[in-house]
C-alpha cells in the first residue's frame, strides 16, 4: 500500500507556477516606476549657468502701436451723488483700478472699450504698424485682474501682449520655498 | 475506458487565482497612472475669461505646466519647488523638447535671437499676487521661453459660488455659459 502512494508521487510532473512570480514582477516594477528619482534632478544643477539676470526690455520698433493698460490695486474712489439740487462727494474703496492713458476707471468693461477704440484708432490711421497689448500690474494685484484685461485684449484681437515686470531680487530669493509675502491684505496696496 | 471515465470523473473548475491577481494588478497600475496625470494640475481655483480657448492637452513633452497657488507656492507635479529648481526643470524641458524635435526647437524671433517652441502652461490662482506670475515669467524668459499659456475658467462656475461669488466673477468680467451663448458663442 504504501509502495503504491510513492510510486503515484514520483509518477507527478514537477511544474513550476509561474503566476505568482509575474505578479511580484509587476508590483515590484510598478513600485519602482513610482519612486521620485531625485538625484537625476540635482546633477542637472551642474549644467546651469550661473549668471542669469532678467532679460532688458527691448524697445519697441517704430511700427509698432503699443496700447497699455496699467492694472493697480486697491484705491480710493471719489463717487458723488445728487440729492436735492445739492451734490454729496464720499471717497469709496474700489478693489481694482485700472488706468488707460491718462484715463482710470474701477470699470472693466469701459477698458474693454477703450482697448477696442484704440485698435481701431490705429488701423484708421492707414499705416502697416502692428497693434500690440502692453500690462503692467502691481505686484500684489491679484491675478485675476490680469487675466481679466489679458481677455480683453483677446475681446478686441490683440494676440501679442507684453508684460511689465521687475527683475528678482538676489540670487537669495530664488532659493526660498516660498517668497515673502503677507497671505492677508495683499489687496491694501496695488504698487 | 478507464481513461474516459478519470476524465469525466474531473470537476470543471475554473481557477479565479491568475484572473484576480491580473485584475489587481491592472487595478494598481490605473491608479497610480491617473494619480500621476492629476498630479500636474494642483487644486487651484482659476480666473475667468470667457474669451479663453478649450484646451485639449498637448504631450506633455511638448508643454510644462506650472502651478502657483495663491500664497505664491510654486507646485510642479504636486511638489512645491522655487525658483531655481524651477529653473532646473524648465531647462531639463527645453533639452528633452529640443531632442525631441530633433534640433528644431527653436525659432528665430530676431537676427540672431531664438526663442525655445516649447509651451509652459502657467496655472495660477485667481488670487495669487501678481509678483509670484511675473516672475515665474521672468524665470522662463532667462531660459528663452516665450510661449506662455494662462489657465482659466471660461464661465462662472467652480470656486464662484454664492452671492459674493458671483458678484466678484461679474467684477472681472465673469459670464454664464448660457450668457456665452446667448453672445453667440459656440
Amino acid at each position: 500500500m504504501g509502495s503504491k502512494a510513492a510510486k503515484e508521487l514520483t509518477n507527478q510532473k514537477a511544474a513550476l507556477e509561474l503566476t505568482p512570480m509575474i505578479d511580484v514582477s509587476f508590483l515590484i516594477l510598478i513600485f519602482f516606476m513610482c519612486l521620485p528619482f531625485k538625484t537625476l534632478e540635482g546633477k542637472l544643477l551642474a549644467f546651469l549657468p550661473t549668471d542669469k539676470g532678467i532679460n532688458p526690455i527691448p524697445q519697441p520698433p517704430p511700427n509698432e502701436i503699443m496700447v497699455s493698460v496699467h492694472i493697480m490695486g486697491r484705491r480710493e474712489q471719489p463717487r458723488a451723488w445728487g440729492l436735492e439740487g445739492s451734490q454729496i462727494t464720499v471717497s469709496m474703496p474700489t478693489e481694482v483700478m485700472y488706468k488707460f492713458a491718462d484715463r482710470e476707471t474701477d470699470d472693466l468693461k469701459r477698458v474693454g472699450q477703450w482697448i477696442a477704440d484704440a485698435k481701431k484708432a490705429a488701423a484708421a490711421g492707414g499705416g502697416t504698424a502692428t497693434v500690440k497689448g502692453e500690462i503692467k500690474a502691481g505686484h500684489k494685484t491679484p491675478h485675476k485682474f490680469v487675466v481679466a484685461v489679458l481677455n480683453k485684449f483677446s475681446e478686441a484681437g490683440l494676440e501679442k501682449v507684453d508684460f511689465y515686470g521687475t527683475a528678482i531680487p538676489g540670487p537669495q530669493l530664488r532659493q526660498l520655498p516660498l517668497l515673502p509675502y503677507p497671505a492677508k491684505n495683499y489687496l491694501t496696496t496695488g504698487d | 475506458m478507464s481513461k474516459l471515465s478519470e476524465i469525466s470523473q474531473d470537476s470543471g473548475e475554473l481557477d479565479m487565482t491568475p484572473m484576480i491577481d491580473i485584475v489587481f494588478n491592472l487595478l494598481i497600475f490605473f491608479l497610480v497612472v491617473s494619480d500621476l496625470n492629476q498630479k500636474d494640475l494642483a487644486e487651484l481655483t482659476l480666473p475667468i475669461a470667457y474669451m479663453a480657448l478649450e484646451d485639449k492637452g498637448d504631450d506633455p513633452d511638448d508643454r510644462v505646466i506650472l502651478n502657483v497657488d495663491n500664497r505664491g507656492r510654486i507646485l510642479f507635479r504636486g511638489q512645491p519647488k522655487n525658483l531655481d529648481e524651477l529653473g532646473t526643470i524648465l531647462d531639463q524641458a527645453v533639452r528633452v523638447y529640443n531632442i525631441k524635435t530633433k534640433g528644431e526647437g527653436f525659432v528665430e524671433v530676431a537676427p540672431g535671437a531664438k526663442a525655445s517652441k516649447l509651451f509652459v502652461l502657467l496655472r495660477a490662482d485667481k488670487d495669487t499676487p501678481w509678483q509670484h506670475v511675473q516672475y515665474l515669467m521672468t524665470i522662463m524668459a532667462e531660459r528663452k521661453l516665450y510661449k506662455c499659456q494662462f489657465a482659466c475658467s471660461k464661465y462662472i462656475g467652480k470656486g464662484y459660488k454664492g452671492e459674493e461669488g458671483i458678484k466678484e466673477a461679474r467684477m472681472i468680467g465673469g459670464i454664464t455659459q448660457d450668457e456665452y451663448k446667448a453672445q453667440g458663442g459656440q
